[in-house]
């Protein structure tokens, strides 16, 4: 039997999380690849998106 | 062989799929052993718009903004591993796995939130099939 993949697709949030004791404001964005081909690239660094980035304060 | 799908069906696509967080759904950061069926604790549970997504452009949907913050968030010990959204009731829709590696989403050095921080989310966006 053949099978088809389709392709699935992603979500992306940006996140803010202020912390309570200092007040430190911490950006996180969230790239997330529902195929499992994509996902391998980002983890393994050769897709240009950065996922998961700590962006900055 | 891929399959790709025409504009068309991925706008169909992706607005069927958030129609289904109806009405004031949540956007949910949760720890680790959530399942779509039975999710973990959440770490922060932010409310979306009452309309939650605006409809599919390209096969992308934007979140409505403001999604309102969680100003004293439960927070956790351990990581948030899972984002989740879902309906009013706790229904969850959509879930993805958040941490450094074998996760849907690959998050460096992981999100750990603590008991009274401040959760918020600037920008949300939401592809059922790619191009």
């Amino acid at each position: 039997m053949n099978t088809l993949i389709g392709s699935s697709g992603e979500l992306q949030i940006i996140v803010q999380v202020t912390r309570k004791e200092t007040g430190k404001v911490e950006e996180f964005k969230l790239i997330g690849f529902l195929d499992e081909e994509k996902l391998k690239e980002l983890q393994n660094g050769s897709n240009t998106l950065n996922g998961g980035e700590e962006c900055g304060n | 062989m891929a399959v790709t799908h025409s504009t068309a069906a991925r706008n169909a696509a992706t607005d069927a799929v958030t129609a289904l967080i109806g009405a004031s759904g949540n956007l949910v950061f949760r720890i680790t052993g959530s399942t779509v069926a039975s999710p973990s604790a959440a770490a922060a549970t932010l409310p979306l718009s009452a309309t939650a997504f605006g409809a599919s452009s390209s096969g992308t949907a934007t979140a409505n903004l403001p999604i309102t913050s969680d100003t004293n968030a439960a927070g956790n010990a351990s990581p948030v591993a899972f984002a989740t959204l879902q309906t009013s009731g706790g229904t969850v829709v959509i879930q993805c796995a958040v941490a450094a590696s074998g996760s849907d989403i690959n998050m460096t050095g992981g999100l750990t939130v603590a008991s009274g921080d401040t959760v918020s989310c600037s920008s949300l966006t939401y592809t059922a099939l790619s191009a």
